[in-house]
């Protein structure tokens, strides 16, 4: 269950990450002030705006949603596994 | 449950300080000590935007003062920055002196000074009458010495000793240490473009640093350095008047490393004592000292929470001639996070930055230590 859910973590994280990548490199690939002020503007604007929120999400989300998911995760499944306390008559 | 809910507060902030020091320092260290590949990623992106543009004016807003200004800063931030490189590892000249070179032809070349030829009636690259300031000529006299320290026999050297003979005279005759830009304008950073660019020349050239330098910079500190926050005016209406800026200060600091170097550290200090703002390890330079507000303006990019871009930027260089390791570290955290820095094909650069910001940061991030 815990590797399980850890396997749909990290697949939902990795195309973000790529996603992340791909929009950096395409941006860098054409000069975003010069296509802002006269080529492709929208494109480029929503490439801008998407590539810092992908930037923040995988600086200081994706993280701590994996590790502290997972370590969510095996607490809670510690906690079911303990033996019930035995009731006294 | 309120124990999952604490470890997701606690993971989130433990990332926050481990991940951005795994991801940026290294890299950061590598472009301090001068690393050959750190500096050859960035410098290929910068080298090929320059070398796309047969046009020496790169962004057609329609504003005249813009587009020109902007094109003066990318040709003249790639000659400093490729320069760089080059003189930290001299094998590179061949594989960025086609790149210096268009950027040396686009600063000779009259089109990209249409908008000071509008404010004086001819660009200084053809006429400079007398009482004429024309210290936007700093940035083309600095670009084309970096060329010349390079490449002494360079095809621009007639140009930049008539920029640097007509320069020097202004300046040393001025008795507030400053020289307009344009018309009416006086700017110190701009200034201080053109004593770095005295400096280069005499060290590109095989001449003495002129004594005159020393003497310039008492007038020059005495009307256009803040006395309280110790940084410098970005634009001065009266000796001793106009607001301390932090881009300007972070920015005189670089250029003036290659004329006063005292001086250089100064502002420097001030900026490190004054002026840095962090957040979880992150640095940035605040625009305005404290006693002073303002909004951005082209010179500074935007002021978000008092801190601005250019500041922060320009602050890498600062931090660089004056060889503080630790503000550099801190202010490439925040640099790297914000341009996006990022990898394309076997270049590396800033994704959000274009021509402009890629080719100011690859000067500041190879800027030369004070020795």
């Amino acid at each position: 269950m815990i590797v399980r859910r850890l396997i749909l973590r990290l697949s939902l994280a990795a195309p973000i990450v790529l996603l992340h990548r791909s929009l950096g490199s395409w941006l860098l690939g054409l000069d975003p002030i010069h296509e802002l002020i006269s080529g492709q503007r929208w494109p480029v604007a929503v490439a801008l705006v998407g590539l810092a929120g992908l930037r923040l999400l995988c600086w200081f989300a994706l993280v701590p949603w994996i590790v502290g998911g997972s370590l969510a995760d095996w607490l809670s499944a510690r906690e079911a596994a303990r033996p019930e306390p035995r009731r006294s008559r | 449950m309120i124990w999952r809910l604490g470890i997701g507060v606690l993971a989130l902030m433990l990332n926050a300080l481990i991940l951005p020091r795994i991801l940026c320092d290294p890299p950061a260290h590598r472009l301090w000590s001068g690393d050959r590949d750190a500096q050859v990623a960035l410098a290929d992106t910068v080298a090929r935007y320059v070398q796309a543009s047969p046009d020496p004016i790169y962004y057609h807003t329609g504003l005249l003062r813009f587009d020109g200004q902007s094109a003066v800063a990318i040709d003249q931030m790639a000659l400093l920055g490729l320069g760089q490189v080059v003189t930290r590892h001299p094998e590179l000249a061949e594989r960025y002196l086609p790149a210096m070179h268009a950027a040396a032809d686009h600063l000779a070349d009259r089109r990209q000074l249409t908008y000071a030829a509008h404010a004086y009636g001819s660009s200084g690259l053809v006429r400079l009458d007398p009482g004429e300031g024309h210290a936007y000529l700093g940035y083309h006299a600095l670009g084309l010495g970096m060329l010349r320290r390079i490449e002494p026999q360079m095809p621009h050297a007639a140009l930049h000793d008539r920029l640097i003979r007509d320069l020097s005279r202004r300046l040393f005759a001025s008795s507030t240490g400053l020289i307009e830009t344009y018309p009416g304008e006086l700017w110190p950073p701009d200034v201080s473009a053109v004593a770095g660019a005295i400096g280069l020349h005499a060290s590109a050239t095989g001449a003495q640093r002129p004594a005159a330098l020393d003497r310039w910079a008492e007038r020059f500190v005495r009307c256009s350095v803040h006395a309280d926050s110790g940084m410098l005016r970005q634009r001065v209406y009266a000796c001793g008047q106009g607001k301390p800026r932090g881009s300007g200060t972070a920015l005189a600091a670089y250029f003036l490393s290659f004329s006063n170097p005292e001086l250089s550290l100064r502002l420097h200090q001030s900026l490190a004592q004054g002026a840095e703002r962090s957040l979880l390890g992150f640095s940035a330079l605040r625009e305005h000292p404290v006693g002073f507000s303002g909004r951005g303006d082209v010179d500074s990019g935007p002021v978000i929470a008092g801190v601005s871009i250019g500041a922060t930027g320009f602050g890498l260089g600062a931090a660089r001639v004056a060889g503080d390791r630790g503000l550099f570290v801190r202010l490439h955290r925040t640099t790297r996070l914000f341009g996006v820095s990022m990898p394309h094909g076997g270049e590396r650069g800033f994704a959000v930055g274009g021509a402009l910001g890629n080719a100011l940061l690859l000067a500041m991030l190879t800027a030369e230590e004070i020795p």
